[in-house]
């Protein structure tokens, strides 16, 4: 007997003996949830994308304005509820949905502000951190229907010692109509420090109220939360390297490195040569043409749909003069798109005037392998550089 | 989604997710409240599911999730350790062969499962375990000549079907 047969057997008798429960009795639980929706689910949370990390933030961190208006009765309740209904977040549901959340019910204060850390999901390109903040003064709290949040989320060297370096993320979050000194706030944070298994510090350092619905207040704070997120806090993404796909525009030559297929957006990220000379701010508003220029000639087509680059903020760029990543005076250019859901198309190409990219046959999931063809790609260019002056001087010699 | 088509995907999935569920957690009753957990997301997710395969995908990945919460929230609780250490579950009511998956370490233990019982390719082993594929590989490889070890001290002869 093969022991496929056999093991399907056995599993099958053993999960009929030992799982009794019809599915009408199920249904009649989950019918019963739904209606009382009291209950306070357990908690989840994974990911693991530190490569090129803060180049791909690109996209999340300029698209983390996010505003949600908040209502929710006392406290939380189930946390897909509160994203669904309160939020209207539909994509976080689905990831709570999947157990993708991590509660660490963390708090900390400052002064007349109180803020509870109430849920880390999202997925590994856009990590979400959901507070429930407090403001302890009956006056100033009546006088605010919205709060703005700066909220930095760094490794935990980076936040000590190298904050300067660095911005904040920022979220609104507007008053729960039953608490009248509660506001619910989710924030997008950097998912290049926002991973799985290594602590991440997430700070609120500054607090903005709207005092009469015109002007904000600013109020520095220091509120500070470690963070260590479990396996399963955040979705997967699918990514996939590439190495020796490439498109030219005007003289400069993008190669497509890495896209990051996410759920709430599509990620493209190029290199290419720093075109200029001197420091870079220099060439900024240059650099800053070219790449949105590119980009806004891109189309992702599929089987599915076409989709084009985001009108806000859908593209970024960064050009490392100091070798940070490995590679000096390389530039970077992201070009967001909304969500492709990858595993569900049949094709996808990058499309560039007449230039197009296979993004599911020509990817690896291998970081490593893009790495070697990229070098097997300049080598070969390298190799044709030196035929050709080896060419040239053959000529020469002839010539003489 | 309606109650008749909740009651089909529970039907043609219950096995599949309990005994998904029951390969981490190894202990029939928690498996039992985690399956029902995932059928109850079932009911009240807004996921728009392209297929039946994608449902039983869908189920899958979150019955190992719960599950490894589950295993965290436990070990946390000081109740036990995870993984390796994880207490050997009743035997009664498995056959030889399961017995042997269910005593494989847990890095084997999921991919033989995904792959015998499930039947699936290994990519969509690597897609619901979060690996590479040269990983399942390896590790279907190195589970499969444990499993027949421990079958052979068993007294078990079977025909081990590879498409690895």
């Amino acid at each position: 007997m093969s022991i496929n047969t056999e093991y399907k057997r056995e599993v099958d008798s053993f999960c009929e003996k030992a799982y009794t429960i019809s599915g009408e009795e199920v249904l009649a639980m989950a019918k019963r949830n739904e209606i009382n929706s009291g209950e306070k689910i357990k908690v989840k949370g994974v990911r693991s994308m530190r490569t090129i990390g803060f180049v791909a933030a690109a996209c999340v961190a300029f698209s983390s304005v996010t505003a949600f208006a908040a209502a929710g009765a006392a406290g939380y309740g189930p946390m897909a509820g509160l994203f669904r209904e309160t939020l209207h977040d539909e994509v976080t549901a689905s990831i709570v949905d999947e157990g993708h959340i991590y509660t660490p019910m963390m708090t900390a204060s400052d002064g007349i502000f109180r803020a509870d850390l109430i849920a880390v999901t999202g997925d590994g390109a856009a990590p979400k951190l959901l507070f429930d903040f407090y403001i302890d003064d009956p006056e100033v709290a009546a006088a605010n229907d919205e709060v703005r949040l700066l909220v930095y989320t760094l490794g935990e060297e980076q936040y000590r010692n190298e904050l300067d370096k660095y911005g904040p993320n920022e979220a609104y979050g507007k008053r729960d109509p039953e608490i009248n000194n509660l506001y619910h706030v989710s924030v997008t944070g950097t998912p290049f420090w926002m991973t799985t298994g290594e602590p991440f510090i997430a700070a609120i350092r500054q607090v903005g109220l709207d005092i009469e619905g015109d002007y904000w207040t600013e109020h520095e704070v220091n509120m500070e939360y470690l963070v260590t997120a479990p396996e399963t806090a955040f979705r997967e993404t699918v990514t996939k390297y590439y190495g020796g796909e490439y498109l030219d525009n005007d003289g400069v030559r993008y190669n497509l490195t890495m896209a990051d297929f996410g759920s709430y957006g599509t990620d493209l990220l190029f290199w290419f040569q720093y075109p200029g000379s001197g420091e870079p701010e220099v060439f900024e508003n240059d650099i800053q043409e070219k790449c949105q220029e590119t980009a806004d000639r891109f189309v992702i087509v599929t089987d599915k749909g076409e989709y084009r680059i985001k009108e806000e903020n859908g593209v970024g760029y960064y050009c490392d003069t100091e070798a940070e990543t490995g590679f000096k005076d390389r530039c970077y250019m992201t070009a967001c798109f909304d969500a492709v859901d990858i595993e569900g198309v049949q094709w996808a190409e990058l499309r560039f005037g007449d230039t197009v990219i296979d993004l599911i046959g020509s990817g690896s999931d291998d970081q490593e392998e893009q790495a070697e063809q990229e070098d097997q790609q300049e080598q070969n260019e390298g190799n044709e550089q030196e035929q050709t002056e080896e060419d040239t001087q053959d000529v020469k010699s002839e010539q003489e | 989604m309606t109650d008749e088509l909740f009651l089909r995907y529970y039907e043609k999935y219950r096995n599949s997710v309990f005994s998904v569920i029951f390969g981490y957690v190894k202990d029939r009753d928690d498996a039992s409240d985690i399956s029902q957990e995932v059928f109850m997301k079932l009911f009240g997710t807004k996921q728009d599911f392209e297929s039946e395969e994608h449902v039983k995908a869908w189920l899958i990945r979150v019955g190992i999730n719960l599950s490894k919460n589950h295993l965290r929230d436990t070990a946390r609780a000081g109740l036990s350790e995870l993984d390796e250490n994880t207490p050997a579950p009743e035997k009664e009511d498995m056959g030889d062969v399961m017995a042997a998956v269910t005593e494989l370490p847990e890095k084997y233990r999921l991919p033989i499962h995904l792959f015998y019982y499930e039947e699936m390719s290994i990519k969509e082993i690597a897609r619901s375990l979060g690996l590479m594929e040269a990983t399942v590989k390896t590790r279907l490889n190195r589970g499969r000549k444990k499993l027949e070890k421990a079958l052979r001290k068993e007294g078990g002869s079977y025909e081990y079907q590879y498409r690895i």
